[in-house]
């Protein structure tokens, strides 16, 4: 796990964490345990859920068992130290352990699972199994400071996995906190999108190198450039395109409520589709990490029937600048990726089939079955055809919102977190061991964080309370208001 | 119609800044000149304004004036172009292609204005070329920007239906830096001199001048040495020429192509003594010479003319 660190550099942040967390967590002299997986391969991500963890454990004083694993990449030895330094009871690794993660769940009945994965094959039945032993889940996302989403038993709304719950609750609670206060976030929401259009942004995230950044920035600059695109990769010039986002069709299967079996056979099905519509270019885009996440080479395959259609391109994630990506889409079709928020908020429409956590804000379109998909992607296909604009300024609003909200409030920054941007290195350990052993603790934005979020059981780590008013009124940017 | 793009300014938000933009003359030297708006498979440089990373590349500045622009860029190929380039072609074959010629198709507001022939030198100074061109008033957008393209010749599409001279190098923009691009009100047309250069597949005329026919002049001679510092302002040795004796007599069968469409440009071949001279009609394009095919090992010199107009 500490990819290019000195062993120094990782042991005098063990250290000074150990005395840290000595200081910082009430004893735990109950039965009760906090579960935390530390599978991930980077870093961040295990940094992330073992503080989170910790933050709980200073509101539900309780002991922690950590689960590590030999996966590849992941590196158990370092997690159990640095789980160790972390004050864990217990560090378990399961693939030698006698009993799964869901096992462990039924049978300890912790307080809370803590986890950076919700629906992989072995950690999404332990999420479902907590939550039907009404174990509180919170799960920590790869972000740029600390973010989690959390379901908690008694806001359950009957939906069987952990995203199909979280997208009706994180909806709820968007649509009767923030939505109404819409002026008066508008100003930070534009601050973040302007910052969104001209980073990296996710996926974009995991491209690296150049051409990550949207340099457009009008409707007549993107017309200027989208012919020049056009060309370059061959399409209709007089045709819009339809890009077709890949999603990870070999992992997670079944566990997102979607209208397909799997990603995989929402791919197959749109190619099929795509076939049939000649009168508009199709772009299929592929994963950014194909070899992780699409083993059995779907793509590929897929790109290999095609190959004698002129009307569809399948190329890599990486082959487009997010310029060149952004001039040509005139519709974006995901299953559940983060384009669905991204190119609404810049006036892209999306199609979505199925839910991901911000589905019920209203960014995309989103298609509940197979029918309902076939129609909408004809539909709007035709439609493109004939000139019309098939996004609502409420759609860009909306993802607008969005944007802000979970990359802006939905997001705790701490000095125990640094920005995701800092790489597992002696840097980055340095960074965290001067923090813990020079800046005081009380008051730290992640312990308040949690406290909040544990308490009024939000579905959401916040940066502040966003269900005040005049909370939001004081505390957000609004260096760019206009009256309207 | 379909080209509208997202419904009214979504791409905009509140936090844009106004362009900062050039009025002419303006020399952009750097990548991070606000100037420098939007690119395409292009890194930005602090003391150049960058370098291709992919063929082809684009780069859109902005400027500040409505009137007609002469826009001349400063194109460099050195070292670290060869060795972007053998990294992106990424195969055993690139060291053996890595020095061939570049020919580069340099677009404006998606019009074809100049080509530009870069040969690698490695391990000697840079070969530079400085394409400039006219944009009139009406090419100018209200917002002022002007989208430069850099076509390896390869890659453009008319490569594949037309004759590509062989022992081009695919992939021909990626590493040739932009070292700087100038900007200035037109003013005298400063009368540009086709440029003439024989590669394997025949002789590209790479840069016509656009106002009249070109005459190009073959001449004979017996040894390539002798060629060195010749007659003539632009004196090229076809080394690899490989024209039969009979060339001389009945003078070359000579085909010539269109770079830009592909298509066939009608020429006039005419035998003067012991030269040859091919006439071109005027055009904006490149064209491609070949000629039939030719199993004497015979070198020759070529002589390019001149337009009928500037014939010394």
């Amino acid at each position: 796990m500490p990819v290019s660190s000195t062993p120094t550099s990782f042991d005098r942040l063990l250290a000074t964490a150990s005395t840290y967390w000595r200081n910082n967590l009430p004893a735990a002299t109950g039965a009760d345990w906090v579960i935390a997986e530390a599978t991930h391969h980077d870093f961040r991500v295990v940094l992330r859920t073992l503080t989170l963890a910790n933050a709980l454990r200073r509101v539900a004083p309780a002991r922690l068992l950590v689960l590590t694993s030999t996966d590849a990449g992941s590196d158990p030895g370092g997690v159990r130290r640095l789980a160790g330094a972390f004050a864990a009871t217990e560090v378990i690794d399961v693939r030698r352990c006698a009993m799964d993660p869901a096992g462990l769940c039924r049978e300890l009945s912790p307080l809370a699972l803590v986890t950076s994965r919700v629906d992989d094959d072995q950690w999404g039945p332990a999420v479902e199994a907590a939550m039907r032993a009404r174990v509180p889940v919170i799960h920590v996302r790869r972000a740029a400071s600390l973010q989690a989403y959390a379901h908690f038993p008694e806001n359950g709304t009957g939906e069987p996995t952990f995203r199909a719950e979280l997208t009706n609750q994180i909806g709820a609670y968007f649509e009767r906190h923030l939505w109404p206060r819409r002026d008066l976030l508008a100003s930070s929401a534009e601050l973040v999108a302007w910052r969104t259009r001209g980073g990296p942004g996710r996926p974009g995230w995991w491209r690296g190198g150049g051409g990550t950044a949207c340099e457009l920035r009008t409707a007549a600059e993107r017309r200027q450039f989208r012919r020049y695109t056009m060309e370059r990769y061959g399409f209709a010039p007089d045709r819009p395109v339809v890009t077709v986002f890949h999603d990870a069709a070999s992992a997670a299967p079944g566990t997102n409520r979607e209208c397909f079996g799997d990603p995989a056979e929402w791919l197959a099905e749109t190619a099929r589709h795509a076939g049939s519509m000649p009168e508009v270019n199709w772009l299929f885009l592929d994963h950014p990490a194909p070899v992780r996440c699409d083993s059995a080479e779907h793509f590929a395959s897929h790109a290999a029937r095609h190959a004698g259609n002129p009307a569809l391109r399948f190329l890599g994630a990486v082959e487009l600048s997010r310029n060149a990506l952004w001039s040509v889409t005139d519709l974006g079709v995901t299953v559940r990726g983060d384009v669905g928020y991204e190119l609404p908020a810049f006036g892209i429409p999306v199609i979505q089939a199925g839910w991901s956590e911000w589905s019920s804000c209203g960014p995309a379109t989103v298609v509940l079955d197979r029918d309902a998909y076939r129609k909408t992607l004809c539909a709007s296909a035709e439609a493109l055809v004939r000139g019309e604009v098939i996004i609502s300024p409420e759609q860009v609003e909306r993802a607008r919102l969005w944007l802000w909200l979970s990359r802006s409030a939905a997001q705790v920054p701490s000095p125990l977190v640094p920005a995701w941007d800092l790489r597992p290195g002696d840097g980055l350990f340095d960074v965290i061991e001067v923090n813990m052993s020079a800046v005081e603790s009380d008051g730290d934005p992640v312990f308040a964080a949690v406290e909040r979020m544990w308490t009024g059981r939000e579905p959401f780590l916040t940066r502040f309370d966003l269900t005040d008013p005049h909370a939001l009124a004081r505390l957000v940017t609004r260096t760019r208001e206009v009256s309207r | 119609v379909t080209a509208a793009g997202p419904a009214a300014d979504h791409l905009a938000t509140r936090y844009d800044e106004p362009d900062g933009v050039p009025v002419p003359p303006a020399e952009l030297s750097s990548g991070h000149d606000p100037a420098v708006r939007v690119t395409d498979g292009f890194v930005r440089g602090d003391r150049k304004l960058g370098r291709c990373r992919t063929s082809p590349a684009a780069v859109g500045v902005k400027v500040g004036f409505a009137g007609p622009l002469r826009i001349t860029l400063d194109l460099v190929l050195d070292d670290t172009s060869v060795a972007w380039w053998a990294g992106h072609a990424g195969v055993p074959a690139a060291a053996e292609q890595a020095g061939r010629p570049r020919l580069l198709l340099i677009h404006a507001q998606r019009r074809f204005r100049r080509a530009a022939v870069l040969r690698p030198e490695p391990g000697r100074r840079a070969a530079r070329a400085a394409p400039s061109f006219e944009l009139a008033a009406a090419e100018i957008p209200a917002d002022g920007l002007v989208l430069l393209e850099l076509w390896g010749y390869r890659e453009w599409p008319a490569a594949a239906t037309g004759g590509c001279p062989r022992d081009l190098a695919p992939h021909g923009a990626v590493g040739v830096a932009i070292a700087g691009l100038s900007i200035s009100p037109t003013g005298p047309s400063c009368a540009a001199e086709p440029n003439v250069v024989a590669t394997d597949g025949g002789l590209l005329v790479v840069d016509p001048a656009g106002d009249g026919p070109i005459r190009v002049t073959l001449a004979a001679t017996g040894s390539p040495s002798r060629g060195a510092g010749a007659r003539g302002p632009c004196i090229v040795r076809h080394a690899a020429g490989r024209l039969r004796r009979a060339f001389w007599r009945a003078g070359p069968r000579v085909r010539a192509t269109d770079l830009i469409d592909g298509g066939a440009v009608p020429v006039r071949s005419r035998t003067n003594g012991v030269r040859h001279e091919i006439g071109i009609p005027a055009s904006s394009h490149p064209v491609l010479l070949t000629f039939a095919a030719a199993e004497s090992t015979r070198v020759i010199h070529v002589e390019p003319g001149f337009s009928e107009k500037s014939r010394r």
